[in-house]
């Protein structure tokens, strides 16, 4: 692919990610500190074209510039510490165990380990390992409905994606 | 669409984790002796108040927390646990949390830097509270 191309569609992928992290602010959800995660198809998305390096560097951007369009400074490190765990989780899954994992699964994993990731800087940041076993219920049945849908909407995106646009070339 | 042998790995790993802190809920929660509940404001322990026991006549108290960007919280303790009643912090997260009556259990507020925790005597969390103060 050329560079330029290549730039076109990377810049595409984090402007989607940051709207649908935005938008996402606006749907309410059941339990408090859960989140749809919206933006982590875009990161399956761009592991499954792209790669590893190129999926991370959306995540990063998208967890900086995400917090700073409709929420705290603070945020950054959550959604940083959530976002690279689970990038990295489902890059290990996506690369070398694609054959026994569907996409719904690989994205439930991002989603559990996204959850840990943030809850793990929460104990951090106030510095008591009690948030852990409080919420981590709650945000895991969170994960399971919200990873398995992403999973979903990712897959139907990419087949979409690798018939109509030659990625690749 | 039928799951794949990852995915189940996935789904039990997820049952997995949420036994596990169940398990730390509960010896989090086994200890004898006064509870104290501890109002910790941007870093620092701002109030200090014993857990009213439940023999004790019910005298639910509201303490009034003012955030340091001027924003409030409040604080709602009574013998069936602790709650924050009322805040204007943009999300209320710490507003939806369920109250808390086991040591070890904290509602945070991030906006605010607002951590309310429960302590028991002599447990793994005062140890904690010791470095961080």
């Amino acid at each position: 692919m050329k560079k330029t191309r290549k730039l076109t569609l990377l810049g595409l992928l984090v402007s989607q990610a940051l709207v649908l992290h935005y938008i996402e602010g606006f749907i309410p959800v059941l339990a408090p500190g859960a989140k749809l995660g919206l933006a982590n198809i875009i990161t399956m998305v761009a592991l499954v074209l792209f790669g590893f390096k190129e999926a991370m560097a959306i995540v990063i951007i998208r967890a900086v510039l995400g917090p700073l369009l409709g929420g705290s400074v603070t945020g950054i490190l959550y959604s940083l510490s959530g976002g690279i765990l689970s990038g990295i989780i489902m890059s290990i899954l996506y690369q070398n165990f694609r054959d026994y994992f569907s996409f719904m699964g690989i994205s439930t994993a991002g989603a559990v380990f996204h959850n840990i990731g943030q809850l793990l800087a929460a104990s951090w940041i106030f510095n008591t390992i009690g948030i852990l076993y409080t919420y981590l219920p709650i945000l895991m049945v969170a994960a399971v409905v919200t990873g398995y849908f992403n999973g979903l909407v990712a897959r139907y995106i990419l087949g979409y994606l690798k018939n109509k646009v030659e990625i690749g070339s | 669409m039928k799951p794949k042998i990852g995915d189940v790995f996935v789904y039990i790993f997820i049952i997995l984790l949420v036994g596990l802190s169940f398990i730390g809920l509960k010896t989090m929660g086994n200890h004898e002796g006064k509870l104290m509940v501890q109002v910790e404001l941007d870093g620092s322990i701002i109030e200090s108040v014993e857990m009213p026991g439940v023999e004790t006549e019910r005298t639910a108290r509201e303490i009034r927390i003012d955030a340091v960007d001027g924003g409030y919280n409040i604080v709602k303790i009574s013998a069936d646990g602790v709650e924050i009643m009322d805040a204007d912090c943009p999300d209320r997260l710490c507003v939806y949390s369920p109250s808390i009556k086991n040591p070890g259990q904290s509602i945070v507020c991030i906006p605010h830097k607002l951590i309310v925790r429960i302590i028991g005597q002599g447990t793994e969390n005062e140890a904690l509270d010791d470095t961080a103060s």
